[in-house]
Formats: structure tokens, sequence, C-alpha cells
């Protein structure tokens, strides 16, 4: 599907096998998507009272919002590289109420990744923030719209992420996914918590014993804190309060991601009403093998925050 | 990229970080030829340290049959795949490695098994190359046509690991104390790029925790001087571990370079890879020699030599021996007569043992009991 709602030839040969398959579900596809408002100009932060919706994706409260199209790009500045471009772009809109922001990320996906497997791959999306615009614009050769590194931050740069995981999205709907899951017909007749005990079979789950978020049993959130100050330096942020709900249905993935606008913390952005601030985004495909660096990203836009 | 030494190729070569090498190297010699299979090794490994849910298919240590074992399937047909057959002239590898000619947007040459490649840990069991037809004998040895041999692996502790290369977080590191390699499981976010890079596919995926892991080297028990659980419970006494010298340095009294420089005896796997392993082969004396090359470098067919010629050179006999005779870690040795004796790093001994073992012939047929004294096993 294009942005416009026309059908590009792929799509049109799969929907028109749906429909031969005896569904309707395709005719459903192009009228969902067609049935949206149009395309916003800028990225603009809309001012609301009361809560966000922040738990549904499908809501009308987001769905009436123009959508601002963002051009995404192959991640190809430092190895390693996707192999194709799986997402060419992703449909941004956001909302605040003064004293949380919310994001609302859309992209075509017609294949849900949501574990995290060996040689499999999750589909997850990431906002990014500056920590301190105003000092990165002063920067020599930097600005805010342009100069700012384009991915992860760089050296004294820092970063804000949010990152939501379709792995963490099942963890948090369907509970903590064990081994059983991702291969139902497995079969391990002792383990180390039968034997020893919770507590004392811990060290045999070295990524949890290291409190490793990947591995958390307790999950809370899809989404994930981050800092970075360039490639590679993407660390856990110590203090998780962000949240959302991602949902994928008829091949498009709904994901809101919401934060606090100041959280008092100095390595966490913060987003005042009445301003603008860059916001950049990166989308991955499970499916395509993304995971990382091998991911589509998009440069900083600016975003204006309703006062 | 940086531009490397690599004592194995007999060239410097391209790596994505400087040379760095740790203050002492852990390695291991294994003795291909007195491998049973017996997988004792591998249950040991497992025992201690993978029996974790989502470390099931899991085995940092395995043993394979060669040429039709192997774990995953296939790995080294794909390496080989991925690479290119190596080329070696003089001693130097005149091809590439797999961080040489590397594809845009890659870190090293590398590959990823497929989920199934991993569910066969014993396929190709004892299969030998050829077809054995009514009357098929084997008349010497090496027949080309006719062997198979056992390979024991575990990760390679590498002095220029792939994993290392690939990983974009420097999740993976080296540490500097032994050199051996781990993956940092606060750092590791899953993305398997390890499990891509390594060329002898031993970085694995725990389907429980979404970090990647792979073998420690037992380095609590390296810590306090002990071999790691692989070598100490080998039943075939193949094996041995403990500290090479850098290149350009040899200390004839140093078990492991005495086989590796000294003797040249034991050989790394695969080193047209290019990671510079510390796990040294002696490769197996019946196995296709073309394929030994392939396998082992240049310098198989005289390590064969040497090691045919063990019974005439007691140095080396006295080590063989030595192979499993203690849990300790062996810094030196020395042969006096017919004893093989084992040191600690300070020099206090550890173990010895005779050079030969007492052996009895029985005769053919025994007078007392009018019997012939068949071998009935
Ligand atoms: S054998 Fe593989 S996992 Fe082990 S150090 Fe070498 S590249 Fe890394
Ligand atoms: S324990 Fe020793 S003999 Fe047995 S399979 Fe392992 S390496 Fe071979």
């Amino acid at each position: 599907m294009t942005t416009d709602g026309q059908m590009d030839r792929r799509s049109f040969i799969q929907a028109a096998g749906a429909i031969a398959a005896g569904g309707a579900l395709a005719v459903g596809v192009a009228a969902y998507v067609a049935m949206r408002p149009g395309a916003a100009e800028k990225l603009v932060a809309h001012r609301r009272s009361g809560p966000l919706p922040i738990d549904a994706p499908n809501s009308e409260a987001w769905l009436d919002l123009d959508h601002f199209p963002v051009t995404m790009l192959m991640q190809q500045i430092t190895p390693p590289h996707p192999s194709e471009l799986a997402v060419p772009e992703l449909w941004v809109r956001a909302m605040h109420n003064g004293t949380d922001i919310a994001f609302h990320l859309e992209w075509g996906d017609t294949v849900v990744n949501d574990l995290d497997k060996m040689v499999a791959f999750r589909d997850s999306v990431a906002v990014q923030l500056p920590v301190a615009p105003e000092a990165d614009a002063a920067a020599p050769k930097t600005s805010v719209t342009m100069g700012l590194a384009p991915t992860q931050g760089a050296p004294g740069q820092n970063v804000h992420i949010l990152h939501w995981k379709a792995s963490w999205q099942y963890d948090v709907d369907k509970g903590r996914r064990t081994v059983k899951d991702l291969f139902p017909n497995m079969h391990n007749d002792m383990t180390p918590e039968g034997v020893l005990g919770e507590a004392n079979a811990l060290v045999f789950y070295p990524g949890v014993f290291a409190g490793n978020s990947m591995s958390a049993r307790e999950r809370k959130s899809p989404i994930e804190e981050l800092t970075a100050a360039g490639f590679g330096s993407l660390t856990t942020h110590e203090k998780q309060l962000a949240q959302g709900r991602g949902v994928n249905e008829r091949g498009r993935w709904r994901v809101v991601v919401s934060m606090p606008m100041d959280s008092g913390d100095a390595t966490k952005a913060t987003v005042r009403a009445g301003a603008s601030t860059p916001v950049a985004f990166a989308v991955w495909n499970g499916e395509k093998g993304n995971r990382g660096a091998r991911k589509q990203y998009a440069n900083w836009v600016p975003m204006e925050v309703e006062a | 990229m940086a531009e490397v030494n690599n004592w194995q190729l007999g060239r410097t070569m391209q790596y994505p970080y400087p040379e760095n090498r740790p203050k002492r190297q852990i390695a291991w010699v294994f003795d291909t030829n007195k491998c049973i299979a017996c997988q004792t090794c591998t249950i040991a490994c497992k025992s201690t340290w993978t029996w974790g849910s989502g470390q099931e298919y899991m085995l940092w240590n395995n043993v394979e049959t060669k040429p039709f074992g192997f774990f995953p399937t296939g790995w080294d047909v794909e390496l080989l795949n991925v690479m290119g057959p190596a080329k070696w002239a003089n001693g130097k590898l005149e091809s590439q490695t797999i961080f040489e000619g590397v594809p845009a947007g890659e870190r090293v040459k590398g590959w990823l098994p497929a989920e199934e490649d991993w569910a066969n840990p014993n396929i190709g069991e004892d299969e030998p190359v050829g077809v054995a037809q009514q009357g098929t004998y084997i008349p010497s040895m090496p027949h080309n046509e006719m062997w198979f041999s056992y390979l024991a692996r575990i990760c390679n502790h590498c002095t220029y690991p792939g994993c290392v290369a690939a990983c974009p977080r420097q999740a993976i590191y080296k540490r500097p104390e032994d050199g051996i390699v781990l993956v940092d499981q606060e750092r590791c976010r899953g993305y398997q790029e390890c499990a891509q890079g390594c060329p002898y596919k031993k970085v694995m995926f725990n389907n429980n925790t979404r970090t990647s892991e792979k073998c420690i080297a037992c380095f609590p028990k390296i810590e306090q001087g002990l071999q790691p659980q692989c070598v100490t419970s080998c039943i075939g006494r193949i094996r041995i571990a403990g500290f090479i010298s850098p290149p350009g340095e040899v200390n004839p009294q140093n078990p492991i370079d005495f086989l590796v420089k000294v003797r040249k005896v034991a050989l790394p796997l695969y080193p047209q890879a290019g990671t510079e392993p510390n796990v040294y082969y002696i490769p197996p004396m019946h196995s296709g020699r073309d394929y030994l090359h392939q396998m082992f470098g240049p310098g198989s067919d005289e390590a064969i030599k040497t090691y045919q010629n063990t019974k005439n050179d007691p140095e080396l006999l006295g080590l063989m021996m030595l192979f499993g005779s203690t849990e300790r870690i062996m810094h030196r040795f020395r042969v006096e007569g017919e004893t093989a004796i084992g040191m600690d790093e300070a020099g206090a001994e550890l173990v010895r043992v005779p050079v030969r073992e007492p052996s009895w012939v029985r005769t053919y047929f025994d007078e007392v009991r009018g019997a012939y004294n068949h071998n009935i096993t």
C-alpha cells in the first residue's frame, strides 16, 4: 500500500489473491487505509486535556488525526546494514496533555514477528529525542533539524530512545513466553529450578542474573527507555516510565508510545508545550532479519508541541 | 580496519580492532586419533553449564564425525562456501579470511544457520566416506576412499574472534588476563550477529533469556589453576589445556608450546578463517589427506609424520602420556628416563606417569587349558 491509499503492484496482487481465496478481507484493507484523513504537512503534537489514549492505538482519537508521513531510509552509515528497505514509510501522530506526550506510529507489515527466538527477530519501532537539543544546536556544525547525528546520537550528544518491541508486547499481553511457546513439542526433563529451587537456579539464567532488560521475567511495559551517545552505545535507562501498546491488524502495526514530558531527569529528554523539538524514528521488520543496526531510520524532523 | 599479525597465516591480515594480545592465552590440544566419540565431554559441559531452559539445543562442546557429521548441520561446508577453498603458498595464506573482502554492509563474512540445523547434533555419526561392498577391505592407511574420524569441538577462544568483530555493540570481549572470550550478559541485546559471524558456530542464542551465550572455558576453574570440565572428564585422555606463549616466543618445557611450536604436531582448525583459534588438533592420521589440508592447513602431513614417530620420540611420548593425568593446569613438563613429570606454574610437581605402561601380549594358544586365546570382545 502506498501512502495515498493507492495499491502498488505487489499489494494489489496480494489483495487479488485474498479475494480469489474467497475473503472480503482485501477490500477491507483498501477501505481501512483509504478512509483515513489525509497526510499532515508537519508533525504536530496536539494538545488534549485529560488522559491520553495510550492503550488504544485503534481509537478514533488517534485515527481522526492527520498522519505525518516519515520517509524511512535503510541504515547504511555503519555496518551491519539491512539487505533491503523493508519499511519505506512510517506514519506518525502525536498528542500531549501538558504532562505526558504520546506518539502513534503506524506502518505496513503483513507478517507479525513477536518472538525473540534463535534465528528469528521481532518487529519493533523507536522514537528518539535529544536530551539537550539547545546544547546540540549550539555545538559547531550542528543544527536542530539536520546536524544531529541521525542515528543514536553521538559522543557528547545524548539521545533518549523509546523502543517498543512486538515481543515485549507479547509478554505484556499473554505473559512472558517460555521455550514451550517457541517450540511446542519440546521436552525438558530436568531444569535447574526443579532441582535447586527458583532462587538457587538463577545463576543458570545468566541474562536474568545479570539484570539484562532482554531477560526480565516481569514485563510491565512493552516499551524500553534507553539512552545512547553514538553507535553501539545503547544502554537501558535506570528509570523505566514509558508506556504504550501496539497491535497489528490487517497488515499494519499501530503502536502508541508515551512518556512524561518532564521526568525531572537530566539524562532524559524534556518536551515543552509551545516549543519545537527534533524527533527521529527507526523501524525494524523481524521477518527481514532486521535487528540492531539492520533497520530503517529517519532523519530528525521538527515537531511542534502545541501550547 | 587494522592490520594485525596472524602467525597461523604467515602474514598480516585485516581485522576491525588493533592487535591486542592478552597477558596470556589459554589454549588446548586435542588428539583426534584418541577420541572415541563417547560424548562424555559433551555431557560434562552440558550438565555443568547449559541445563537451563532456553539452552536445550546448546552444546558448547560437541563431538562430530567427519566428514558427514556436523553441529550445526553443515557448518564447515557453509564456512568453505563463504570463504572459498584456502590457498596456501610456502606456509602463507593467499586466500582471504572472513575479515577480508567482506561484502558491503557486513562486518564479517558469515551466515546464520537455520533453526533445524541445530536439531541433529549427532548427524552422520560413524558414517565413513565411501561405500563398503561385499569384500571391501582396507589394505593400508590412510585410505582415501574409506575413512572417518572424530572431531571434538569447543569455542576456540580465538585471538581475533569473529564473534567480537561481528558484534556492533562490543558486548563480547576477550579477557586480558587469559584470553577467554565472553559474552557480556549485561550488554548483549540478542542481535545474534555473533552467531552469524563466528566461523565455528560456537555462539548460541538462549531462547529463554534472549541473549547469546557461548563456552566460557570454565573460567572459574581456570582461575583456580584447574583445567576445564571437557578436558578433565575426557575418557580418551585426548585433551590438555594450558597457556600458549605469544607468537615469536617458545618455551619447550611448556606442553602446549612443545606440541604446537616445537614438534608442530598440533594444528589450528580451519586457520584460513583468520580468527587465530586457540584449540589445536593433532590431525586424524587415517583420514583423507586432501580433506585434512583444507581442515588443518599445509602442516597436516608433517604433523601426522611426527605423530606416527611418537614411539621413537621420548619427549613427545612422555607428554602424550601426561594428557588427562591431572586436573591441574600443567605449565611445564619433563621426561626423565621412563617417567614423565608435569609441573605447575611454580615448578612444583603435579604428577608423574610412566612413559610406557606395562603391557602383556597373550599367547595365541593357552597350553595349560588347551584353548585358543581369541579376542572375544
Ligand atoms: S570460536 Fe567463535 S565464538 Fe569462539 S572466540 Fe572464536 S569466533 Fe568467538
Ligand atoms: S570425552 Fe574425550 S574421548 Fe570422549 S568424545 Fe569427548 S573428546 Fe572424545
